[in-house]
Protein backbone atom coordinates (compact mmCIF):
# COMPACT_ATOMS: atom_id res chain seq x y z
CA UNK A 1 0.00 0.00 0.00
CA UNK A 2 2.30 3.60 -1.25
CA UNK A 3 1.08 6.46 0.61
CA UNK A 4 -0.28 7.73 -2.21
CA UNK A 5 -3.39 4.81 -2.82
CA UNK A 6 -6.81 4.72 -2.36
CA UNK A 7 -6.25 1.71 0.17
CA UNK A 8 -3.46 4.03 2.10
CA UNK A 9 -6.35 6.78 2.16
CA UNK A 10 -8.82 4.55 3.97
CA UNK A 11 -5.98 2.91 6.27
CA UNK A 12 -4.67 6.49 7.50
CA UNK A 13 -8.52 7.83 8.01
CA UNK A 14 -9.14 4.71 9.81
CA UNK A 15 -6.23 4.70 12.07
CA UNK A 16 -6.34 8.34 13.03
CA UNK A 17 -9.77 8.01 13.56
CA UNK A 18 -9.19 5.47 16.16
CA UNK A 19 -6.29 6.44 17.64
CA UNK A 20 -7.33 9.94 18.64
CA UNK A 21 -10.39 8.46 20.34
CA UNK A 22 -8.36 5.43 22.37
CA UNK A 23 -7.82 6.33 25.97
CA UNK A 24 -3.82 7.72 26.50
CA UNK A 25 -2.08 4.23 27.40
CA UNK A 26 -4.11 2.78 24.82
CA UNK A 27 -2.58 4.64 22.00
CA UNK A 28 1.20 4.01 21.19
CA UNK A 29 0.29 0.12 21.38
CA UNK A 30 -2.10 0.47 18.87
CA UNK A 31 -0.24 2.44 16.92
CA UNK A 32 2.71 0.42 16.72
CA UNK A 33 -0.22 -2.72 15.36
CA UNK A 34 -1.01 -0.19 12.82
CA UNK A 35 2.45 0.00 11.69
CA UNK A 36 3.15 -3.71 11.84
CA UNK A 37 0.13 -4.12 10.01
CA UNK A 38 0.92 -1.82 7.33
CA UNK A 39 4.41 -3.67 7.09
CA UNK A 40 3.12 -6.93 6.85
CA UNK A 41 0.40 -6.65 4.10
CA UNK A 42 3.63 -4.59 2.27
CA UNK A 43 6.10 -7.43 2.57
CA UNK A 44 4.90 -10.05 4.75
CA UNK A 45 8.34 -12.24 4.39
CA UNK A 46 10.84 -9.05 5.72
CA UNK A 47 8.11 -8.65 9.21
CA UNK A 48 10.59 -10.99 11.06
CA UNK A 49 13.35 -8.92 10.30
CA UNK A 50 11.62 -5.94 11.47
CA UNK A 51 10.60 -7.19 14.69
CA UNK A 52 13.84 -8.83 15.34
CA UNK A 53 15.60 -5.56 14.49
CA UNK A 54 13.40 -3.62 17.32
CA UNK A 55 14.27 -6.22 19.66
CA UNK A 56 18.04 -6.01 18.99
CA UNK A 57 17.77 -2.09 19.28
CA UNK A 58 15.73 -1.82 22.29
CA UNK A 59 17.80 -4.57 23.81
CA UNK A 60 21.46 -2.14 22.68
CA UNK A 61 19.55 0.85 24.31
CA UNK A 62 18.89 -0.75 27.44
CA UNK A 63 22.48 -1.82 27.38
CA UNK A 64 23.60 1.69 26.85
CA UNK A 65 22.59 2.76 30.38
CA UNK A 66 24.86 -0.01 32.10
CA UNK A 67 28.66 -0.43 32.88
CA UNK A 68 29.54 -1.51 29.38
CA UNK A 69 28.09 1.11 27.35
CA UNK A 70 31.02 1.67 24.66
CA UNK A 71 30.25 -2.49 23.44
CA UNK A 72 27.05 -1.86 23.39
CA UNK A 73 27.03 0.74 20.85
CA UNK A 74 29.54 -0.63 18.99
CA UNK A 75 27.55 -3.68 18.43
CA UNK A 76 24.01 -1.86 18.16
CA UNK A 77 26.31 0.41 15.39
CA UNK A 78 27.47 -2.42 13.45
CA UNK A 79 24.46 -4.82 13.85
CA UNK A 80 22.53 -2.67 12.22
CA UNK A 81 25.05 -1.66 9.73
CA UNK A 82 26.00 -5.82 8.84
CA UNK A 83 21.97 -6.30 8.23
CA UNK A 84 21.74 -3.54 6.08
CA UNK A 85 25.26 -3.73 3.87
CA UNK A 86 24.02 -7.62 3.79
CA UNK A 87 20.84 -7.15 2.51
CA UNK A 88 22.26 -4.39 0.18
CA UNK A 89 25.20 -6.08 -1.58
CA UNK A 90 24.57 -10.00 -0.78
CA UNK A 91 23.33 -9.86 -4.71
CA UNK A 92 26.18 -8.26 -5.78
CA UNK A 93 28.78 -10.11 -4.12
CA UNK A 94 26.37 -13.39 -4.92
CA UNK A 95 27.46 -12.31 -8.50
CA UNK A 96 31.33 -12.28 -8.03
CA UNK A 97 31.32 -15.75 -6.54
CA UNK A 98 33.90 -17.99 -8.63
CA UNK A 99 33.15 -21.74 -10.68
CA UNK A 100 29.83 -20.88 -11.64
CA UNK A 101 28.27 -21.08 -7.86
CA UNK A 102 25.03 -19.56 -7.57
CA UNK A 103 23.07 -17.84 -4.81
CA UNK A 104 19.25 -17.39 -4.73
CA UNK A 105 18.64 -13.83 -5.02
CA UNK A 106 17.44 -12.21 -1.80
CA UNK A 107 15.03 -9.61 -1.92
CA UNK A 108 15.71 -6.04 -0.22
CA UNK A 109 13.89 -5.32 3.04
CA UNK A 110 11.27 -2.85 2.35
CA UNK A 111 12.56 0.64 3.77
CA UNK A 112 15.88 -1.29 5.53
CA UNK A 113 18.18 1.65 5.03
CA UNK A 114 15.58 4.02 6.87
CA UNK A 115 15.02 2.01 9.82
CA UNK A 116 18.22 0.87 10.12
CA UNK A 117 19.95 4.97 9.77
CA UNK A 118 17.21 5.97 12.64
CA UNK A 119 18.32 3.08 14.73
CA UNK A 120 21.86 3.68 14.50
CA UNK A 121 20.91 7.83 15.09
CA UNK A 122 18.78 6.36 18.31
CA UNK A 123 21.90 4.44 19.87
CA UNK A 124 24.67 6.98 18.92
CA UNK A 125 22.59 9.60 20.35
CA UNK A 126 21.49 7.95 23.25
CA UNK A 127 25.20 6.75 23.77
CA UNK A 128 26.53 10.37 23.50
CA UNK A 129 23.13 11.43 25.99
CA UNK A 130 21.32 14.16 23.36
CA UNK A 131 18.44 11.87 23.96
CA UNK A 132 17.45 9.56 26.95
CA UNK A 133 17.45 5.42 26.78
CA UNK A 134 14.38 4.46 26.07
CA UNK A 135 12.66 2.45 28.79
CA UNK A 136 9.74 0.78 26.62
CA UNK A 137 9.93 -1.11 23.89
CA UNK A 138 6.94 -0.56 22.39
CA UNK A 139 8.12 3.09 21.70
CA UNK A 140 11.40 1.96 20.39
CA UNK A 141 9.60 -0.25 18.22
CA UNK A 142 7.60 2.41 17.13
CA UNK A 143 10.08 4.84 16.64
CA UNK A 144 11.43 2.55 14.12
CA UNK A 145 8.68 0.97 12.57
CA UNK A 146 5.63 3.96 12.57
CA UNK A 147 4.17 3.15 9.38
CA UNK A 148 4.22 6.79 7.60
CA UNK A 149 7.84 6.65 8.17
CA UNK A 150 9.08 3.35 7.31
CA UNK A 151 9.16 2.52 3.78
CA UNK A 152 11.26 5.70 2.93
CA UNK A 153 11.64 7.85 6.04
CA UNK A 154 12.28 10.58 6.87
CA UNK A 155 14.71 9.71 8.97
CA UNK A 156 13.53 10.90 12.54
CA UNK A 157 15.25 11.86 15.66
CA UNK A 158 14.65 9.70 18.25
CA UNK A 159 15.49 12.88 20.48
CA UNK A 160 12.20 14.77 18.58
CA UNK A 161 10.03 11.64 18.08
CA UNK A 162 10.16 9.65 21.39
CA UNK A 163 8.60 12.47 23.80
CA UNK A 164 5.80 12.90 21.22
CA UNK A 165 5.07 8.96 21.51
CA UNK A 166 4.37 9.42 25.44
CA UNK A 167 2.28 12.83 25.05
CA UNK A 168 -1.77 12.70 24.41
CA UNK A 169 -3.01 13.25 20.94
CA UNK A 170 -6.31 14.09 20.37
CA UNK A 171 -8.17 15.83 17.49
CA UNK A 172 -7.35 19.22 16.83
CA UNK A 173 -9.27 20.88 13.63
CA UNK A 174 -6.42 23.49 12.82
CA UNK A 175 -3.83 20.67 12.85
CA UNK A 176 -6.23 18.34 11.22
CA UNK A 177 -6.20 21.00 8.25
CA UNK A 178 -2.84 21.61 8.18
CA UNK A 179 -2.30 17.67 7.92
CA UNK A 180 -5.12 17.75 4.50
CA UNK A 181 -3.05 20.91 2.74
CA UNK A 182 -0.10 19.09 3.09
CA UNK A 183 -1.29 16.33 1.98
CA UNK A 184 -3.04 18.07 -0.90
CA UNK A 185 0.60 18.92 -1.75
CA UNK A 186 2.13 15.73 -1.44
CA UNK A 187 -0.33 14.33 -4.10
CA UNK A 188 -0.15 16.98 -6.67
CA UNK A 189 3.69 16.50 -6.56
CA UNK A 190 3.71 12.56 -7.12
CA UNK A 191 0.02 11.50 -8.42
CA UNK A 192 -0.40 14.61 -11.06
CA UNK A 193 3.42 15.60 -11.46
CA UNK A 194 5.44 12.63 -11.32
CA UNK A 195 3.79 9.84 -12.17
CA UNK A 196 2.78 11.69 -15.17
CA UNK A 197 5.82 12.83 -16.46
CA UNK A 198 7.37 9.00 -15.83
CA UNK A 199 5.68 7.86 -18.55
CA UNK A 200 7.24 10.07 -21.32
CA UNK A 201 10.71 9.86 -19.00
CA UNK A 202 10.21 5.93 -18.92
CA UNK A 203 10.11 5.17 -22.84
CA UNK A 204 12.97 7.83 -23.84
CA UNK A 205 15.67 6.65 -21.73
CA UNK A 206 13.86 2.87 -22.65
CA UNK A 207 14.72 3.95 -26.33
CA UNK A 208 17.38 6.98 -25.47
CA UNK A 209 19.47 5.71 -28.51
CA UNK A 210 17.17 5.86 -31.38
CA UNK A 211 16.66 9.67 -30.19
CA UNK A 212 17.68 12.95 -30.83
CA UNK A 213 19.28 16.08 -28.48
CA UNK A 214 16.32 17.52 -27.70
CA UNK A 215 13.93 14.79 -26.72
CA UNK A 216 17.38 13.17 -24.68
CA UNK A 217 17.48 16.91 -22.66
CA UNK A 218 13.44 16.16 -21.91
CA UNK A 219 14.53 13.26 -20.62
CA UNK A 220 17.21 14.05 -17.90
CA UNK A 221 15.44 17.12 -17.06
CA UNK A 222 11.94 15.36 -16.94
CA UNK A 223 14.08 12.58 -14.84
CA UNK A 224 15.43 14.76 -12.54
CA UNK A 225 12.21 16.65 -12.13
CA UNK A 226 10.38 13.39 -12.11
CA UNK A 227 12.56 12.12 -8.81
CA UNK A 228 12.21 15.54 -7.03
CA UNK A 229 8.36 15.41 -7.03
CA UNK A 230 8.18 11.96 -6.21
CA UNK A 231 10.30 11.79 -3.43
CA UNK A 232 9.62 15.32 -2.14
CA UNK A 233 5.59 14.87 -2.40
CA UNK A 234 6.40 11.56 -0.81
CA UNK A 235 7.89 13.17 2.17
CA UNK A 236 5.24 15.78 2.14
CA UNK A 237 2.54 12.68 2.64
CA UNK A 238 4.24 10.86 5.11
CA UNK A 239 4.89 14.50 7.39
CA UNK A 240 1.35 14.67 6.81
CA UNK A 241 0.05 11.32 7.70
CA UNK A 242 2.36 11.81 11.07
CA UNK A 243 -0.01 15.63 11.18
CA UNK A 244 -3.25 13.53 11.41
CA UNK A 245 -2.01 11.75 14.18
CA UNK A 246 -0.75 14.47 16.22
CA UNK A 247 3.02 13.58 15.69
CA UNK A 248 5.44 16.26 13.79
CA UNK A 249 8.24 14.56 11.10
CA UNK A 250 10.94 16.14 9.81
CA UNK A 251 10.89 18.46 6.57
CA UNK A 252 12.88 16.48 3.91
CA UNK A 253 12.85 19.17 0.64
CA UNK A 254 12.71 23.02 1.16
CA UNK A 255 12.72 24.10 -2.80
CA UNK A 256 16.06 22.19 -3.29
CA UNK A 257 16.20 22.97 -7.19
CA UNK A 258 16.31 26.84 -6.52
CA UNK A 259 19.73 26.64 -4.79
CA UNK A 260 22.47 28.38 -5.81
CA UNK A 261 24.88 26.44 -5.22
CA UNK A 262 25.63 22.50 -3.96
CA UNK A 263 26.22 23.20 -0.66
CA UNK A 264 22.92 24.85 -0.50
CA UNK A 265 21.51 22.00 -2.29
CA UNK A 266 22.24 19.40 -0.04
CA UNK A 267 20.87 21.18 3.03
CA UNK A 268 18.10 21.63 1.08
CA UNK A 269 17.12 18.23 -0.85
CA UNK A 270 16.75 15.05 1.40
CA UNK A 271 17.57 16.98 4.30
CA UNK A 272 16.63 14.03 6.93
CA UNK A 273 19.71 11.76 5.01
CA UNK A 274 22.14 14.50 4.85
CA UNK A 275 21.76 15.35 8.10
CA UNK A 276 22.06 12.11 9.35
CA UNK A 277 25.43 11.86 6.99
CA UNK A 278 26.87 15.07 8.86
CA UNK A 279 26.21 13.94 12.28
CA UNK A 280 27.03 10.65 12.62
CA UNK A 281 30.05 10.58 9.96
CA UNK A 282 30.91 13.55 8.35
CA UNK A 283 31.61 15.31 11.94
CA UNK A 284 32.85 12.39 13.61
CA UNK A 285 35.46 11.78 10.78
CA UNK A 286 36.76 15.49 10.45
CA UNK A 287 37.38 15.00 14.22
CA UNK A 288 39.16 12.15 14.23
CA UNK A 289 42.74 12.04 15.80
CA UNK A 290 44.49 10.05 13.50
CA UNK A 291 47.66 11.37 14.81
CA UNK A 292 48.79 7.84 15.51
CA UNK A 293 47.60 6.76 12.12
CA UNK A 294 49.47 8.77 10.51
CA UNK A 295 52.22 8.16 12.50
CA UNK A 296 52.09 11.95 13.38
CA UNK A 297 51.97 13.34 9.79
CA UNK A 298 48.40 14.39 10.58
CA UNK A 299 46.78 15.61 13.47
CA UNK A 300 43.46 15.77 11.24
CA UNK A 301 41.99 14.40 7.99
CA UNK A 302 41.79 17.42 5.38
CA UNK A 303 38.08 18.29 5.45
CA UNK A 304 37.81 18.12 1.94
CA UNK A 305 38.96 14.51 1.79
CA UNK A 306 36.46 14.14 4.14
CA UNK A 307 33.76 15.88 1.78
CA UNK A 308 35.20 13.23 -0.92
CA UNK A 309 34.50 10.40 1.53
CA UNK A 310 30.89 11.18 2.40
CA UNK A 311 29.72 11.66 -0.85
CA UNK A 312 31.85 8.38 -2.70
CA UNK A 313 29.87 6.61 0.61
CA UNK A 314 26.65 8.37 -0.13
CA UNK A 315 26.84 7.02 -3.93
CA UNK A 316 28.02 3.53 -2.98
CA UNK A 317 24.82 3.33 -0.38
CA UNK A 318 22.64 4.31 -3.13
CA UNK A 319 23.87 1.24 -5.18
CA UNK A 320 26.92 -1.34 -5.62
CA UNK A 321 26.83 -0.60 -9.10
CA UNK A 322 29.15 2.20 -11.38
CA UNK A 323 26.27 4.24 -11.96
CA UNK A 324 25.86 5.27 -8.32
CA UNK A 325 29.64 4.89 -7.86
CA UNK A 326 29.82 8.02 -10.79
CA UNK A 327 26.87 9.47 -9.42
CA UNK A 328 28.72 9.88 -5.76
CA UNK A 329 32.32 10.72 -7.49
CA UNK A 330 30.64 13.60 -9.33
CA UNK A 331 28.38 14.97 -6.62
CA UNK A 332 31.88 14.69 -4.77
CA UNK A 333 33.52 16.80 -7.19
CA UNK A 334 31.12 19.23 -7.49
CA UNK A 335 30.90 20.14 -3.94
CA UNK A 336 35.00 19.87 -3.88
CA UNK A 337 35.40 22.13 -6.99
CA UNK A 338 32.50 24.42 -5.63
CA UNK A 339 34.80 25.19 -2.26
CA UNK A 340 37.78 25.72 -4.59
CA UNK A 341 36.25 28.19 -6.94
CA UNK A 342 34.92 29.81 -3.80
CA UNK A 343 38.66 29.99 -2.43
CA UNK A 344 39.52 31.67 -5.86
CA UNK A 345 37.41 34.05 -6.33
CA UNK A 346 35.64 34.58 -2.87
CA UNK A 347 32.57 33.18 -1.45
CA UNK A 348 29.07 34.11 -2.08
CA UNK A 349 27.51 37.07 -0.67
CA UNK A 350 24.00 37.27 0.41
CA UNK A 351 23.15 40.10 -1.76
CA UNK A 352 24.08 38.65 -5.27
CA UNK A 353 21.95 40.34 -8.13
CA UNK A 354 18.75 39.10 -9.18
CA UNK A 355 20.45 37.70 -13.08
CA UNK A 356 23.47 36.43 -11.33
CA UNK A 357 21.72 34.44 -8.82
CA UNK A 358 19.03 32.78 -11.95
CA UNK A 359 22.64 32.17 -13.65
CA UNK A 360 23.95 29.84 -11.04
CA UNK A 361 20.70 28.23 -10.27
CA UNK A 362 20.70 27.47 -13.82
CA UNK A 363 23.70 26.31 -13.86
CA UNK A 364 23.85 23.86 -10.70
CA UNK A 365 20.23 22.61 -12.01
CA UNK A 366 22.34 21.15 -15.47
CA UNK A 367 25.39 20.03 -13.52
CA UNK A 368 22.50 18.29 -11.05
CA UNK A 369 20.57 16.55 -14.20
CA UNK A 370 23.75 15.15 -15.62
CA UNK A 371 24.60 13.30 -12.24
CA UNK A 372 21.38 12.24 -12.61
CA UNK A 373 21.03 10.71 -15.70
CA UNK A 374 23.52 7.96 -13.84
CA UNK A 375 21.01 7.91 -10.80
CA UNK A 376 18.46 7.12 -13.33
CA UNK A 377 20.55 4.44 -15.10
CA UNK A 378 21.42 2.65 -11.81
CA UNK A 379 17.69 2.62 -10.71
CA UNK A 380 15.86 1.80 -13.86
CA UNK A 381 13.07 0.79 -14.34
CA UNK A 382 14.53 -0.16 -17.91
CA UNK A 383 13.57 -3.04 -20.15
CA UNK A 384 16.91 -3.79 -20.58
CA UNK A 385 19.86 -2.94 -17.55
CA UNK A 386 21.57 0.28 -18.06
CA UNK A 387 25.07 0.94 -17.36
CA UNK A 388 27.56 3.75 -17.01
CA UNK A 389 28.17 3.37 -20.34
CA UNK A 390 24.57 3.54 -21.83
CA UNK A 391 24.32 7.04 -19.36
CA UNK A 392 27.75 8.54 -21.16
CA UNK A 393 26.35 7.50 -24.83
CA UNK A 394 22.91 9.11 -23.27
CA UNK A 395 24.96 12.57 -22.33
CA UNK A 396 26.83 12.83 -25.20
CA UNK A 397 23.80 11.82 -27.07
CA UNK A 398 21.96 15.15 -25.64
CA UNK A 399 24.70 17.39 -27.98
CA UNK A 400 23.78 15.68 -31.16
CA UNK A 401 20.76 16.81 -33.91
CA UNK A 402 19.24 19.28 -32.44
CA UNK A 403 16.21 19.67 -34.57
CA UNK A 404 12.90 21.11 -33.17
CA UNK A 405 10.63 19.20 -36.04
CA UNK A 406 12.69 15.58 -35.03
CA UNK A 407 11.76 16.61 -31.36
CA UNK A 408 7.97 17.30 -31.92
CA UNK A 409 7.85 14.02 -34.10
CA UNK A 410 9.74 11.86 -31.26
CA UNK A 411 7.53 13.62 -28.89
CA UNK A 412 4.58 12.67 -30.42
CA UNK A 413 5.93 9.41 -31.66
CA UNK A 414 6.95 8.28 -27.89
CA UNK A 415 3.50 9.07 -26.72
CA UNK A 416 1.23 7.45 -28.95
CA UNK A 417 2.93 4.36 -29.40
CA UNK A 418 3.18 3.80 -25.25
CA UNK A 419 -0.42 4.64 -24.41
CA UNK A 420 -2.93 6.83 -25.86
CA UNK A 421 -3.33 6.13 -29.42
CA UNK A 422 -5.16 9.77 -30.55
CA UNK A 423 -3.72 13.09 -31.61
CA UNK A 424 -6.08 14.61 -29.58
CA UNK A 425 -5.29 12.83 -26.13
CA UNK A 426 -1.86 13.75 -26.71
CA UNK A 427 -2.68 17.26 -26.97
CA UNK A 428 -4.16 16.64 -23.30
CA UNK A 429 -1.55 15.00 -21.88
CA UNK A 430 1.07 17.67 -22.91
CA UNK A 431 -1.05 20.28 -21.92
CA UNK A 432 -2.15 18.75 -18.36
CA UNK A 433 1.56 17.84 -17.39
CA UNK A 434 2.77 21.38 -18.57
CA UNK A 435 0.00 23.10 -17.04
CA UNK A 436 0.68 20.53 -13.64
CA UNK A 437 4.26 21.75 -13.67
CA UNK A 438 4.14 25.02 -14.06
CA UNK A 439 1.18 24.69 -10.78
CA UNK A 440 4.12 22.72 -8.89
CA UNK A 441 6.68 25.11 -9.70
CA UNK A 442 4.84 27.71 -8.59
CA UNK A 443 3.72 27.00 -5.78
CA UNK A 444 7.48 25.82 -5.15
CA UNK A 445 8.43 29.50 -6.04
CA UNK A 446 6.04 31.22 -3.55
CA UNK A 447 7.57 28.99 -0.32
CA UNK A 448 11.08 29.25 -1.21
CA UNK A 449 10.79 33.49 -2.57
CA UNK A 450 7.87 34.86 -0.36
CA UNK A 451 7.76 33.07 2.56
CA UNK A 452 11.74 32.11 3.35
CA UNK A 453 10.66 28.03 2.83
CA UNK A 454 8.69 28.09 5.86
CA UNK A 455 7.01 24.65 5.54
CA UNK A 456 4.55 24.08 2.46
CA UNK A 457 1.17 23.82 4.15
CA UNK A 458 1.95 26.90 5.87
CA UNK A 459 3.21 28.89 2.85
CA UNK A 460 0.00 27.65 0.88
CA UNK A 461 -2.29 28.71 3.71
CA UNK A 462 -1.11 32.53 3.83
CA UNK A 463 -1.97 33.00 0.02
CA UNK A 464 -4.27 35.25 -0.23
CA UNK A 465 -6.24 33.28 -3.29
CA UNK A 466 -6.06 30.14 -1.45
CA UNK A 467 -9.35 29.00 -1.92
CA UNK A 468 -8.62 28.97 -5.58
CA UNK A 469 -5.44 27.34 -4.98
CA UNK A 470 -7.20 24.30 -2.65
CA UNK A 471 -9.87 23.68 -5.74
CA UNK A 472 -6.86 23.72 -8.15
CA UNK A 473 -5.11 21.34 -6.11
CA UNK A 474 -7.85 19.13 -6.18
CA UNK A 475 -8.56 19.22 -9.85
CA UNK A 476 -4.94 18.42 -10.59
CA UNK A 477 -5.18 15.29 -8.05
CA UNK A 478 -8.16 14.08 -9.61
CA UNK A 479 -7.25 14.37 -12.98
CA UNK A 480 -3.77 12.74 -12.28
CA UNK A 481 -5.98 10.22 -10.62
CA UNK A 482 -8.00 9.43 -13.89
CA UNK A 483 -4.92 9.24 -15.86
CA UNK A 484 -3.27 6.76 -13.83
CA UNK A 485 -6.24 4.11 -14.40
CA UNK A 486 -5.63 5.02 -17.90
CA UNK A 487 -3.05 2.92 -18.43
CA UNK A 488 -0.06 4.23 -16.24
CA UNK A 489 -0.14 1.63 -13.37
CA UNK A 490 0.93 2.62 -9.90
CA UNK A 491 4.27 3.99 -9.45
CA UNK A 492 4.48 1.48 -6.09
CA UNK A 493 5.78 2.34 -2.89
CA UNK A 494 7.91 5.71 -4.20
CA UNK A 495 11.20 5.88 -6.19
CA UNK A 496 13.29 6.10 -2.95
CA UNK A 497 11.76 3.05 -0.94
CA UNK A 498 14.08 0.78 -2.86
CA UNK A 499 16.84 1.76 -1.34
CA UNK B 1 40.66 37.11 27.47
CA UNK B 2 37.21 37.64 28.66
CA UNK B 3 34.61 37.17 26.56
CA UNK B 4 33.82 40.37 24.79
CA UNK B 5 37.17 40.25 23.75
CA UNK B 6 37.01 36.65 22.21
CA UNK B 7 34.57 37.68 20.41
CA UNK B 8 36.21 40.31 18.93
CA UNK B 9 38.58 38.13 17.71
CA UNK B 10 36.22 36.00 16.49
CA UNK B 11 35.02 39.08 14.36
CA UNK B 12 38.07 39.10 12.68
CA UNK B 13 38.18 35.42 11.79
CA UNK B 14 34.87 35.74 10.59
CA UNK B 15 35.30 38.78 8.78
CA UNK B 16 38.89 36.83 7.01
CA UNK B 17 36.69 33.65 6.38
CA UNK B 18 33.96 35.22 4.83
CA UNK B 19 35.64 37.55 2.93
CA UNK B 20 33.35 40.40 4.09
CA UNK B 21 34.51 43.06 6.29
CA UNK B 22 30.88 44.03 7.07
CA UNK B 23 30.34 40.98 9.44
CA UNK B 24 28.88 42.14 12.75
CA UNK B 25 29.29 39.23 15.42
CA UNK B 26 26.76 38.98 18.47
CA UNK B 27 26.50 35.68 20.80
CA UNK B 28 23.26 35.52 19.11
CA UNK B 29 24.71 34.72 15.79
CA UNK B 30 24.41 31.56 14.39
CA UNK B 31 24.55 29.58 10.70
CA UNK B 32 21.35 31.09 9.38
CA UNK B 33 22.30 34.66 9.70
CA UNK B 34 25.66 34.30 7.46
CA UNK B 35 25.51 33.02 3.98
CA UNK B 36 27.90 30.18 3.17
CA UNK B 37 28.23 29.45 6.69
CA UNK B 38 27.82 25.44 6.21
CA UNK B 39 29.35 22.58 7.26
CA UNK B 40 32.50 22.38 5.69
CA UNK B 41 32.85 26.51 6.42
CA UNK B 42 32.15 25.38 10.07
CA UNK B 43 35.49 23.16 10.06
CA UNK B 44 37.56 25.92 8.73
CA UNK B 45 36.19 28.81 11.45
CA UNK B 46 36.68 26.33 14.69
CA UNK B 47 39.87 25.31 12.60
CA UNK B 48 40.86 28.91 12.91
CA UNK B 49 39.97 29.72 16.28
CA UNK B 50 42.29 26.79 17.75
CA UNK B 51 45.29 28.89 15.63
CA UNK B 52 43.91 32.13 16.95
CA UNK B 53 43.35 30.42 20.65
CA UNK B 54 45.75 27.63 20.71
CA UNK B 55 43.20 25.60 21.96
CA UNK B 56 42.82 21.76 20.36
CA UNK B 57 39.32 20.95 20.09
CA UNK B 58 37.59 17.35 20.23
CA UNK B 59 34.58 16.33 19.00
CA UNK B 60 32.82 16.36 22.13
CA UNK B 61 33.14 19.54 22.92
CA UNK B 62 31.93 21.53 19.43
CA UNK B 63 29.18 18.64 18.91
CA UNK B 64 25.30 20.97 19.93
CA UNK B 65 27.25 23.95 19.67
CA UNK B 66 24.48 26.27 18.58
CA UNK B 67 25.33 29.75 17.80
CA UNK B 68 28.58 32.45 18.12
CA UNK B 69 27.94 32.56 22.04
CA UNK B 70 28.12 28.81 23.12
CA UNK B 71 31.25 28.93 20.93
CA UNK B 72 32.77 32.31 23.16
CA UNK B 73 31.75 30.11 26.31
CA UNK B 74 33.52 27.14 25.22
CA UNK B 75 36.90 28.70 23.75
CA UNK B 76 36.70 30.84 27.44
CA UNK B 77 35.99 27.50 29.60
CA UNK B 78 39.18 25.67 27.74
CA UNK B 79 41.20 28.67 28.15
CA UNK B 80 40.21 29.38 31.62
Amino acid sequence: MSLQSFAYFGFLALTALLYLHLPRRAQPPFLLGASWVFYAAAMPAMMPLLLVLCAFIYGCGRGLAGAHKKAFLRLGVLGSLAVLAFFKYVNFLARLLPWGLRLPAVALPLGISFYTFAAISYLVDAARGDCPVERSFLRVALFLSLFATVTQGPICRAGRLLPQFAAEHRFDAARCTRALRLFALGLLKTVAVSDVLGVLVNNIFAHYAEYGGLMLMLGAVGYTLQLYFNFSGYSELARASGLFLGLELPENFKTPLFSTNFSELWSRWHISFSGWLQDYLFTPLVWADVEGLTRGRLRRLPPLLCVFLVFFLSGFWHGSTLPFIIWGLLQAIYRMGEELLHRRFGKPKKRTPALRAWGKRAVVFVLWCIGMVFFRAGTGPNPQPLGAADAVRFLCGCVRALSPARFAGEVYAALYSDFYAHSLMIALYVLFLSAALVFAFWLEYRRCFAYKNKPAELALAAEKHRMLLYWTLTVFILVGFILQSGGFGASGFGMYAGF
Amino acid sequence: MDKQQILEAMQKIFRDNFDDPEIVLTRETCADDIEGWDSLEQINLLSACEAEFSLHFQLSDIRGLQNVGDLVDLIERMRG
